[in-house]
């Protein structure tokens, strides 16, 4: 078996709101394998940043709660003080392309400031040896060395995208999480980040936990899918079980829903809004839209079980 | 959609220059800074303390318009024709064992006015007793007048025709023997410039100027020989391209001079205050809410104290130079309207992506402060900036005008308010006033159609037009 890079057992964040806790990450427990790449997949909504957050303990003013265990390589990182999870283990250890990643360039700074500034702040560089390594590492995204002397809205959204990308990678850190690096960019320039992305992964042998709303994305790109509802893992298994041989419901609706070009399928709908994470309904949260909700869906919240080499959180398949 | 409004300052620089307002701005504050530049050409380099050394002005005429006023009014109006000693003839005869120096200048007077003043100067270098000097002063129309004799001294001496009672009698003297009347009112520049000495009440006319060929001898008699410097100067009544003041100061020296000052007052307090304000009100919003709170409630304090009263208060009481004028600006507005803006924009950029990416990738609160939020703030204010120069010009021009500012540097502000307290605008010497207030609403100018320039690329809603 290979080694897990992170795992993370129990994770809670949930923000106070007037209106009540948002269980955004509710008891959430997942890994990732060392040189693999998890894709986290789940309607907008459900709590996929929120995860991401959790796990590098970027946590806005108004958290209620923030409990469970993130163990990355080894280490519990809940037990580090705030300090040590900035000096020691973001952007060294873990880095993030966020959510959005091109507003994640200042406007007012050169493109290549930016880059080098993980550098100045946790290695000590000068300017001039960060930006020569800024220069490789553009390089390595495909990118012309000239995007350093430029300002963000000079650049497409694409090279945005590649620089902030060189920018998470800049200090070889060991997992990188990407939130939604695609979905504002167009097909073509899409799919050129993608095989960027699957290129990075073989050279750098660097581990991903990869954020989409788009399960055929995650399926084409990931290692390993988890599949989010409502704050909470619903599946978890080989891309290509998920794919080919989805086990929750949620999920099988959700494969029915994504257009493909070979077979002439009717598409697919779910019925029913996303549920409320101030007040989730009880026992299993998808019930109200699922089409084999029994009896104890309502009554109980099903487990994670071990189905074959997979994980499903859905009463259908035992652990009654 | 249009483009975002920029973001850089070098950016905003560029666009502000496209706009119509903007070049005129530029012009304008260009012409001003060649103004400030071409100083080093025109005067020396103790200008400040030559300025409030009014002896050292003697050879200019007091009260002179700008010369360009005899373009307007097509009257030749005169000017200062000032003969030095290299002008003057000299003869020496002995007569029995006494030595008579003759000093001879002519000079030719063809204006249409008469002179403002006439002054005679010599400097000999003798010693032991004084000389006997004779001044001769030889009209067009041939008659001689007997303007001293006496004895001087040796050094400078200085003949002040135009004030001197001694001389004035010689002159009322004349004027009887031609008419037989003396004069009530001796004016020695119009008697002996003047065609009929005699009609005084009307001689004024410019119609009684007569024009010609002026002769001024001095002779100097001493039992040994001598050297001396004779001087005679005729003082116009226009003079340079703004005119004098009363205490005979070249204006156009002093509004040049006015520039520099003002603009570097201006500017320095203008950014100096908007750098604070917007610092303090960023680091409030930044580092919570209880520094919010207290840097929101001290700029409420500020915006409501009337600065000019207790800046006029502090100036009474100690006296100001314009360095700690600045101070004590800076020290009022530390915090203030550019505070409020810091705050209101640090809100909205604190949540913005690249701020929660600069926090990930572990940069410290100061140094996002200072890196991405104040760089991001300080385009806004560059409007505001703008406008805030020329208050700071006024406010400075106040203090001066009411005798209050800087007691050494020549500003606008302190040339208004000589010519306030002489009186100027009753007088009718409207070039002292008017000059130097034209700079201020010019400067003003400059910055106001600057900050809209400003205002129109960095506000959005101005973009759209
Ligand atoms: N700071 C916050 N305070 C309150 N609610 C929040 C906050 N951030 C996110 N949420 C809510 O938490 C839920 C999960 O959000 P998010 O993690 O961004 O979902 P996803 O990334 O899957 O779209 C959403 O309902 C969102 O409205
Ligand atoms: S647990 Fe029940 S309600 Fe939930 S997905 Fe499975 S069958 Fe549907
Ligand atoms: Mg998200």
């Amino acid at each position: 078996m290979m080694k897990k890079i992170l795992v993370t057992e129990d994770l809670v964040l949930y923000y106070r709101t007037s209106r009540g806790p948002v269980r955004a990450v509710d008891h959430v427990n997942l890994w990732v394998e060392d040189g693999s790449s998890l894709a986290v997949v789940g309607e907008s909504g459900c709590g996929k940043s929120s995860m991401a957050y959790a796990i590098l303990r970027i946590l806005p003013r108004n958290v209620h709660s923030y409990s469970g265990k993130i163990i990355f390589d080894g280490v519990n990182l809940m037990d580090l003080t705030d300090e040590e999870m900035r000096s020691k283990i973001r952007w060294r250890k873990i880095s993030m392309v966020f959510q959005g990643a091109m507003n994640t360039l200042n406007p007012v700074i050169k493109v290549g400031d930016q880059i080098i500034e993980p550098l100045l702040i946790h290695a000590g560089y000068k300017k001039e040896e960060a930006l020569r390594e800024a220069r490789e590492a553009v390089k390595n995204v495909g990118l012309p060395e000239y995007v350093l002397d430029r300002y963000p809205h000079e650049l497409s959204g694409g090279m945005k995208q590649r620089a902030v990308i060189a920018m998470a990678l800049l200090m070889k850190p060991r997992l990188v999480i990407l939130d939604e690096p695609t979905s504002a960019l167009d097909v073509l320039t899409q799919a050129n980040i993608m095989n960027l992305l699957k290129d990075l992964k073989e050279r750098e042998r660097l581990s991903y936990i990869f954020i989409t709303h788009d399960l055929a994305l995650a399926s084409e790109l990931a290692d390993y899918v988890a599949v989010m509802y409502a704050g909470k893992i619903a599946e978890i298994g080989s891309a290509e079980t998920i794919y080919k041989n989805p086990r929750h419901p949620y999920t099988q609706k959700l494969i029915g829903s994504v257009p493909t070009l070979r077979s002439e399928k009717v598409l697919e709908f779910i019925p029913g809004a996303p549920p409320d994470l101030v007040n989730p309904p009880e026992g299993c949260r998808f019930h109200l839209r699922c089409p084999f909700a029994k009896d104890i869906c309502k009554r109980r919240e099903p487990p994670l079980i071990k189905v074959d080499n997979d994980h499903v959180a859905c009463w259908l398949y035992g652990g009654e | 959609m249009g483009t975002p409004p920029p973001t850089g300052i070098k950016q905003i620089l560029k666009e502000a220059l496209k706009t119509k307002t903007g070049m005129a701005a530029v012009i304008i504050l260009g012409m001003m800074i060649l103004m400030s530049a071409s100083i080093p050409f025109y005067s020396p380099v103790n200008f400040v303390k030559r300025w409030n050394d009014l002896k050292s002005w003697y050879e200019y005429p007091s009260l002179a318009a700008p010369v360009w006023v005899k373009w307007f009014t097509g009257t030749n109006l005169p000017e200062t024709i000032d003969l030095t000693s290299k002008h003057f003839r000299v003869t020496e005869e002995e007569i029995s064992g006494h030595y008579i120096t003759t000093y001879t200048a002519y000079f030719r007077y063809t204006y249409d006015d008469y002179p403002s003043e006439l002054k005679a100067l010599i400097k000999t270098d003798i010693k032991g007793k004084p000389v006997r000097l004779n001044i001769i002063f030889i009209r067009p129309d041939g008659e001689e007048i007997n303007l001293f004799n006496g004895l001087v001294s040796s050094g400078q001496t200085t003949f002040d025709i135009s004030l001197d009672p001694k001389l004035q009698k010689n002159i009322a003297r004349f004027v009887y023997e031609k008419t037989g009347t003396v004069p009530e009112v001796i004016r020695p520049e119009i008697i002996l410039f003047s065609k009929s000495p005699s009609k005084y009440g009307n001689e004024a006319a410019s119609s009684n100027v007569l024009r010609g060929r002026y002769i001024v001898k001095f002779q100097v008699l001493s039992d040994k020989k001598i050297s001396a410097e004779p001087r005679f100067i005729v003082y116009g009544k226009v003079y340079g391209f703004a005119g004098t003041d009363l205490y005979r100061r070249d204006l156009w020296l002093g509004i040049l001079w006015g520039a520099p000052v003002a603009l570097a007052f201006g500017t320095v307090a203008a950014i100096a205050t908007a750098l604070l304000q917007v610092i303090i009100g960023a680091a409030g919003a930044w580092f919570g809410p209880k520094w919010d709170e207290l840097v929101q409630r001290i700029a409420d304090f500020f915006l409501i104290i009337p600065v000019l009263p207790i800046l006029i208060l502090i100036s009474v009481i100690y006296k100001v130079t314009i360095w700690s004028l600045l101070g004590w600006v800076i020290v009022f507005s530390v915090v203030g309207v550019s505070s409020k803006i810091a705050r209101s924009i640090t809100f909205q950029i604190r949540e913005e992506q690249y701020i929660e990416a600069a926090k990930t990738y572990g940069a410290s609160k100061t140094r996002m402060l200072f890196y991405y939020v104040i760089p991001r703030i300080m385009p806004f204010t560059f409007a505001l900036v703008a406008l805030n120069v020329p208050t700071y010009i006024f406010l400075e021009a106040s203090l001066s005008f009411l005798g209050l500012g800087d007691p050494e540097l020549p500003t606008w502000g302190r040339i208004l308010g000589d010519a306030y307290s002489a009186g100027a605008l009753y007088q009718g010497y409207w070039w002292w006033v008017i000059l130097p207030a034209f700079m201020i609403m010019l400067v003003s100018l400059g910055f106001t159609l600057l900050s809209y320039a400003f205002d129109k690329i960095v506000n959005p809603r101005l973009r759209e037009e």
